[in-house]
């Protein structure tokens, strides 16, 4: 989620003020938004600061978010939080900051319980515009609270019965059968899907990630719960320092167990949160495992099962690898640095994390410039 | 860290490890012996492989592995849940070709009632959609079951009206010489989705030398032509091809390949000769020894590998049946290879006269005679007499490699299969354990082949995926 810097107007505005722009005009950087808020027909105006008027119902900006009508808002005490971007490719609800993991490597750092999302999720539910494609559930985790899972679903398919909802998880909760039919009678198979991290081939790695025992054990039942009630599995393997060397055998640790398995993705690290605090433990360089990636990408293509890579900036990858890549960093995380700018692939590239601590953030980016010769590699 | 249960056997210098479910390792010699004596004490990334692989467990997660493992096996007997989903049905004794190989001793004299007749069709139609199987694949045979078409487009129009009660997905298979084939033929086909399944022997001479017709003129042009016409006019997925390899063509294998290869075939299936039933006749004249069979096998597939890595996608169809259990998660499908057995489970033959077997052998071996395997017959004995009576129960429980006290401690047991006439035959021609000399040895060769060459590992998922050699390398 986006935040951006907001000046209120004079008058005291209340504690959860979610609102959704319903009209653009001008373009960047003088546009102005016209915003509906309060479920009742009440406008607000966001506009620059330069050309702002003063006035009770005026919020100014000082760089302008680009905001497109239909996207959904929050203003709170001086920042303004974009909780759906008709733009962006990765709209997401938090349904609870809790885990029932510890991930060593996890790039959040708030974990405690808030009350309040069930209700401002309800609320961003309703404002949604009628196209959404999309929504993933996220957290936290998000099936820890799981009456309220539920009840978001049922608000999404109240408001939108034909939207595709992305789950990412754990698995943990989902271990539990009872629990996994449950979720099965409401969440509609053909537009879901379940993205799963896992950390490892075996028990030892996995749950040496997650800091909780057993943890690998419990994902293979919850993994095979949601193949036998037939939703789409992605798998998530997030490469840390620790799992690296196993990604050939994870490969085919996946092909051996969960044939089921629509696709495995295979991420870089955002090194923020916890992440950035264990980094001496988690941190792995790309070049590292440039070789390992290389044999698991030659065993997946083998087995032809599809294999994503997230979060790397293309020019850190041989050449191979390029087509295997996904510019997949949420929008609002994506960076490209200034040379990114010559770079012929910078349409196509993920670039790579500004969220994560600066000195992780990779400093041997290098633009690619194609030659003829290339075209075929890059489809 | 305790061992779970696996079998071993020596590849070369190496020890290949194997367990349950099909899958594998390869340990040097000193790793082994340690794996055996004190696995805790092997180099970390092997004994990650090895856990990873279900050959080595921590205690905490043994619960976790054994379940693990059990959803596995599960998956690789999956074709146990489906109960008999081949069912071959034998139209006719007639046949318009004079194989010099031909085990069903077939004649064009069909007045000797050896043709199916509509009562005894409808029979077995009804029969067949008794199976509890929701996928039903039904084979046409002879003979040359296109002798009688009629009733051909009988029973497939017989099982589409029961189907409207059954609602199974039904897939047809004609086996067929495509001597007799006509524009109507290929209509019908294509309205039915059937798969041909057909006989080429290699090049012009090997063929018309093994598969003399009965008139003079050469049927390889015949052959050819037919096959073209399904190709243009149908799909060539839909057409496969059988080697029947005599001992003209034994030495001549890479020749027979390149046949394949210039006619336009993407498989291609090397099939030694049955060595039983009436060919015993002619077996002095044709016949060769496994041992050289097992020769020009290999030999000819060392070609094939060379044939993809330069880019021709050919695959050897025997080799693709125990490369799917050594490398994929599945069997094969084929179900004289697998245990248990086949046998009526898997696969049921309909004989003419109504009479069931479990397999074709069984049912050539009852024309000469011997009907040790006979089941039952549709005219007399209902579908639970036949099918869950203490006949076949026997036949299935007393053909189990995984219970076989010859196989005991196979490493290839989780890939191989007992075909219980074939064992019967052996023995009672006291030569045991032909099959498995023949299978062991065709294993050991992929093995090998998986340990040292890389690429020929790209070249066998490439027959797996059906994706060519040249995509999958990355």
């Amino acid at each position: 989620m986006k935040r951006f810097e907001v000046i209120f107007p004079e008058t005291k505005m209340p504690l959860q003020a979610i609102g959704k722009v319903v009209r653009k005009s001008l373009k960047a950087p003088t546009a102005r938004y016209a915003i509906q808020m309060y479920g009742i027909q009440r406008s607000f105006l966001l506009c620059s600061k330069e050309d702002a008027r003063r006035g009770t119902r005026i919020f100014q900006y000082k760089a302008d978010p680009c905001l497109h009508e239909g996207d959904v808002l929050e203003f709170t005490e001086g920042t303004c939080i974009i909780h759906f971007s008709s733009a962006s490719n990765d709209n997401c609800l938090l349904v609870s900051n809790e885990c029932n993991e510890r991930c060593i490597n996890c790039p959040q750092l708030d974990r405690t319980r808030n009350p309040l999302l069930s209700e401002r999720n309800a609320q961003i539910i309703a404002l949604l515009p009628g196209d959404v494609h999309t929504i993933a559930l996220s957290g936290g985790e998000p099936t820890v609270d799981f009456p309220v899972l539920l009840q978001v679903i049922k608000r999404l398919y109240a408001h939108h019965p034909s939207i595709h909802i992305d789950i990412l998880t754990n698995g943990i909760t989902l271990a539990d059968y009872d629990k996994a039919t449950e979720l099965s009678n409401i969440l509609k198979q053909e537009t879901s899907t379940f993205c799963i991290t896992l950390y490892g081939d075996i028990h030892a790695i996995h749950d040496a990630h997650t800091r909780v025992a057993g943890s690998f054990a419990k994902l293979h039942t919850a993994l095979h719960h949601l193949a036998y009630y037939g939703y789409t599995i992605e798998i998530r393997y997030l490469i840390t320092k620790m799992n690296y060397d196993r990604l050939p055998s994870f490969i085919e640790y996946v092909y051996d167990n969960f044939p089921f398995v629509d696709h495995v993705s295979l991420m870089g690290m955002e090194v923020s949160g916890d992440a950035a605090i264990n980094a001496e433990q988690v941190f792995v360089p790309c070049e590292t495992y440039i070789p390992f990636l290389l044999v698991a990408l030659q065993k997946a293509v083998m087995r032809d099962v599809p294999v994503f890579i997230y979060n790397h900036p293309v020019c850190l990858l041989p050449k191979q690898l390029w087509r295997f890549t996904v510019a997949s960093i949420s929008d609002w995380k994506t960076g490209y640095s200034k040379l990114c700018e010559e770079c012929d692939l910078k349409g196509y590239c993920g670039g790579f994390f500004t969220t994560s601590n600066p000195e992780y953030i990779p400093t041997n980016i290098s633009p690619i410039s194609l030659n003829y010769s290339d075209e075929g590699v890059y489809v | 860290m305790t061992k779970l249960p696996f079998r071993y056997g020596r590849i070369q210098d190496s020890m290949l490890v194997t367990n349950e479910s099909g899958q594998f390792y390869f340990l040097s010699i000193p790793l082994f012996r340690r794996f055996i004596s004190d696995p805790d004490m092997l180099p970390p990334n092997i004994k990650n492989d090895l856990i990873s692989k279900f050959f080595l467990v921590e205690d905490e997660s043994m619960e976790f592995a054994l379940e693990e493992s059990a959803i596995k096996l599960r998956t690789k007997k999956a074709f146990l849940s489906t109960f008999t989903e081949l069912h071959i049905i034998v139209l006719t004794y007639a046949c318009n070709s004079k194989c010099i190989y031909c085990h069903a001793s077939s004649s064009t004299d069909a007045k000797e009632h050896h043709m199916l007749t509509m009562a005894t069709a409808r029979r077995v139609c009804e029969y067949i959609m008794q199976s509890p199987s929701t996928t039903l694949k039904i084979e046409f045979q002879g003979g040359e079951p296109t002798l009688e078409f009629n009733i051909m487009m009988f029973i497939v129009e017989y099982i589409t009206t029961l189907n409207v009660l059954y609602r199974k997905n039904i897939e047809y298979v004609v086996c067929t010489n495509l001597l007799v084939f006509s524009q109507e033929h290929l209509e019908f086909y294509k309205k039915h989705s059937f798969c041909i399944s057909t006989s080429l022997d290699g090049p012009r001479d090997i063929h018309d030398t093994n598969r003399t017709p009965y008139n003079t003129q050469s049927n390889y042009s015949k052959v050819l032509e037919n096959y073209q016409k399904v190709c243009a006019e149908y799909s060539p997925d839909r057409v496969s091809a059988l080697l029947t390899v005599s001992k003209y063509s034994l030495p001549r294998l890479r020749e027979c390949v390149d046949a394949y290869v210039d006619h336009g075939f993407r498989s291609i299936f090397i099939r030694s000769l049955n060595p039983y039933g009436l060919a015993e006749k002619t077996l002095g004249e044709l016949g060769y020894s496994l041992e050289d069979f097992l020769a020009a096998y290999k030999d000819v597939l060392d070609y094939i590998l060379i044939l993809n890595k330069e880019g021709i996608f050919i695959r050897e169809e025997l080799a693709s049946i125990f490369l799917q259990k050594i490398l994929t998660p599945f069997s094969s499908g084929f179900v004289d290879i697998q245990s248990p057995p086949g046998a009526g489970i898997s696969c049921v033959v309909y004989d003419t006269d109504g009479g069931v077997y479990p397999s074709d052998e069984a049912r050539m071996l009852a024309r000469c005679g011997d009907d040790s395997f006979r089941l039952g017959s549709v005219l007399s004995d209902t579908y639970q007499d036949i099918f869950l009576g203490e006949k076949l129960q026997k036949l299935i429980r007393g053909n189990l490699v995984e219970i076989e006290a010859h196989c005991y401690g196979c490493p290839y047991i989780p890939y191989c299969g007992i075909d219980p006439v074939r064992k019967y035959q052996e023995t009672k021609l006291n030569v045991p354990y032909q099959s498995c000399k023949k299978y062991s040895q065709i294993i050991t060769l992929l093995f090998s082949e998986l340990k040292n060459n890389p690429d020929s590992e790209k070249v066998f998922f490439s027959w797996l995926t059906g994706v060519s050699y040249e995509e999958l390398c990355l």
